[in-house]
């Protein structure tokens, strides 16, 4: 992130040292998070289920209070503020938060109530929500008779009913088909050119690599990576990494270092990576021909975002 | 094999299922308890407690004192003299308000007008009967005091004819007992009916089965991330609890309307009693209401404590079913053992049907369902209250 232009009103959320402790199961969803999100822009959440994605959302949004640090969303204390931060944000949970058997216009009209909207300017607010979503032939339809990918565009046209400064959206293309994931991935882009920020988690690496700016891989808690996509990929620019066809012990694993002259961290069973100029390459190309060791696969430089993102969490799967 | 790793699987997701095993296995076992020990007396002879009822016996002539001589001996009910200086109106004053349900009155003339009797005009011995003693009760002690007037006539008439009359006995004429349902209002009415006996108990429970619509539709809110979504627009938990009361009062009142209705036009159209109409129309908005809410602040406390939309409907549902076998919807309370009845007291379903009963039974008038109608309204209040407290500390993610 450019950090020279940092300053009051270019970053629209600036996080420090921010924990969440769970008082009943004392779980640690957020240890010490320090984030700031910049006005304007898409940030990308990812992170491995039971991340504190969700937790971190919660927080942001006035839903779960936090235990430690310090939120600003637009100069707005959290702890001072939150019902001014809560009329600049729009939510979009993971969940389709609409009442099923109410029709399309009868949900919008509902919430737009609950929003305090009346007259010309409900109508006003609700007709660019149809039109975002592309909902207008659907008006009169019960929502539990809509397609996956119609809900979901619902669930966001009444996220945006109070056009948000910042938008949250939480997993919003779950189970839907390509077409309207592509919409709403369109969607978004267009809001974000009309000036709104928007915070998006999803498992969908592609969908993070196509629509954000920014981005944050978080694990157990911890930020573990953070910045634009070409940041997070050229900090992973020099990393080596090989396949073995044997397993090598730990007295093996040492004379890999020995051979590139740097230390080599395991990451599965043969699998081995060490951040080495491009010329320790071929000494090690050469040090295993001498030693009679197989390699099977071999990259060197940045890598696309999924290794990257599965060599920061671990390939193992989540509980 | 496939068959029995299906019967195995079956086994196991049910062994898991609380909600499941309540309904099949809790819920019968508490509700054998309390309607066993609610009919304990109706089935068990040796063990019943005896109805009690005011005697005021005004009669001061041995044939009267020989007359309740007879009446102790009656079984499954026992005479409570009335206080002294307790007269006829204080008597019938204690029936309409329910204390007891039946007393005796014998005339001070009692033996005067057997002793010079007349077959036109049988001496007539006054059964009181609160609107709420059930026509068993009065069919068997009518019986039961009859033969006693039998019995002394026997004495007195019979005996003489066969020459076996004491000395100093003379013949006696005909008694006869005759029954008058007493209300507050001291109008006189027809008996009341099945119809009103059951009308009340069923809309009363059936009001306090919003439980089941309410906690199913608050937890899907919750499950599905509206309330959340709400939270976020700055709707405040406790908007979200008191929104929710005024839609169900509505629903509590039409199921009051049509049972009402029902009982009134409908069941007699069938060949049945017909629903007599309330003594008082504002008394039966006001318990109406009071019950109703009552009923929706036990919903919502149910919808908070619940985890789950289906954890939600057994709880609701089990609750209710025992509130209203405790509270006298299944059985009346009052063949039910002493211990039970005190026991009933608990059940606001119980505070709900004395409500109506003064209503629809005993001619009140809207100052006198006060009571009933404050209870419940505090009892809906506590829980609003309390779901209200839970509902704060309840965790709320998006998702």
């Amino acid at each position: 992130m450019d950090k020279a232009a940092a300053g009051r009103g270019f970053f629209l959320i600036e996080i420090e040292r921010l924990t969440k402790v769970y008082a009943r199961t004392e779980h640690v969803a957020l240890r010490d998070v320090s984030l700031r999100i910049r006005r304007g822009r898409v940030f990308g959440l990812l992170g491995p289920n039971g991340a504190g994605k969700t937790t971190l959302i919660s927080i942001l949004a006035g839903l779960v209070p936090k235990s430690e640090g310090r939120v600003l969303v637009d100069g707005l204390d959290l702890d001072r503020e939150p019902e001014r931060i809560k009329r600049l944000i729009g939510l979009v949970p993971q969940h389709l938060a609409f009442y099923p058997t109410l029709t399309v216009r009868e949900n919008l009209e509902f919430y737009a109530g609950i929003l305090g909207q009346r007259g010309a300017l409900r109508r006003e607010r609700i007709d660019d929500c149809v039109a975002v979503a592309d909902l207008g032939r659907h008006l009169d339809r019960r929502a539990d008779t809509l397609s996956g990918g119609l809900k979901r565009r619902l669930n966001l046209a009444i996220g945006l009913l109070n056009r948000p400064a910042l938008l949250f959206l939480d997993e919003p293309t779950v189970g839907i088909d390509p077409q309207s994931r592509h919409f709403i991935l369109q969607s978004l882009l267009a809001l974000k050119d009309a000036g709104m920020t928007i915070v998006y988690t999803s498992h969908y690496l592609e969908e993070v690599r196509q629509i954000c700016d920014d981005l944050a891989i978080i694990d157990a808690g911890r930020i573990v990576a953070g910045g634009t996509l070409a940041e997070l990929l050229a900090a992973d620019g020099d990393t080596l990494r090989f396949e073995l066809e044997e397993a090598l012990d730990e007295a093996g694993q040492g004379l890999l270092g020995e051979m590139l002259a740097a230390p080599v961290r395991r990451e599965g069973a043969g699998r081995f990576a060490a951040r080495v100029p491009p010329e320790a390459v071929e000494r090690l190309l050469n040090g295993l021909r001498e030693r009679g060791l197989r390699l099977r696969s071999l990259h060197y430089g940045s890598q696309d975002l999924e290794r990257l993102y599965l060599s920061l969490t671990s390939t193992e799967p989540r509980d | 094999m496939r068959f029995w790793s299906l019967v195995r699987k079956e086994l196991l997701v049910l062994g898991r299922d609380r909600h499941g095993l309540l309904v099949l296995f809790v819920m019968p076992a508490i509700f054998i308890l309390i309607m066993s020990l609610a009919m304990r007396d109706t089935f068990d002879r040796e063990r019943a407690v005896a109805l009690d009822y005011l005697l005021l016996n005004e009669s001061a002539e041995p044939i009267g004192v020989r007359f309740n001589e007879e009446l102790k001996r009656i079984e499954g009910f026992r005479p409570v003299p009335a206080a002294a200086g307790e007269g006829r109106e204080a008597l019938r004053r204690r029936v309409a308000d329910d204390e007891v349900k039946l007393a005796l009155l014998v005339p001070a003339d009692f033996g005067e007008r057997l002793r010079h009797w007349n077959d036109a005009e049988p001496v007539p011995v006054t059964l009181l009967l609160s609107p709420s003693a059930a026509p068993q009760t009065r069919l068997l002690f009518e019986l039961a005091v009859s033969q006693a007037l039998r019995k002394l006539r026997f004495e007195h008439y019979v005996l003489p004819s066969l020459g076996l009359l004491a000395l100093g006995q003379e013949p006696l004429g005909e008694a006869t007992v005759s029954g008058d349902y007493v209300y507050r209002d001291g109008s006189a009415r027809v008996a009341p009916t099945a119809v009103q006996q059951s009308v009340p108990a069923w809309l009363v429970f059936a009001m306090f089965f919003v439980v089941i619509p309410l906690s199913t539709a608050f937890l899907v809110e919750r499950e599905e991330g509206t309330l959340a979504r709400l939270h976020v627009m700055s709707v405040s938990p406790t908007a979200l609890m008191v929104a929710k009361v005024v839609p169900y009062y509505l629903v509590n009142q039409v199921q009051m309307v049509l049972m009402v209705a029902v009982g009134m036009y409908l069941v007699p159209r069938l060949g049945g009693d017909a629903l007599n109409a309330p003594s008082s129309w504002f008394g039966l908005w006001l318990i109406s209401s009071a019950t109703s809410i009552a009923a929706i602040g036990f919903a919502l406390l149910v919808s908070t404590v619940a985890r789950s939309g289906i954890e939600a409907t057994t709880l609701g549902g089990v609750c209710n079913i025992v509130l209203g076998a405790l509270g006298g919807v299944m059985v009346p309370k009052f063949v039910m053992p002493k211990f039970m009845q005190d026991l009933s007291v608990l059940s606001p379903m119980s505070w709900g049907l004395e409500g109506f009963f003064d209503v629809f039974l005993r001619g009140s008038v809207w100052r006198e369902v006060l009571p009933e109608a404050g209870a419940l309204l505090l009892f809906g209040a506590v829980c609003l209250w309390a779901a209200s407290l839970l509902f704060e500390r309840k965790p709320r993610g998006v998702a």
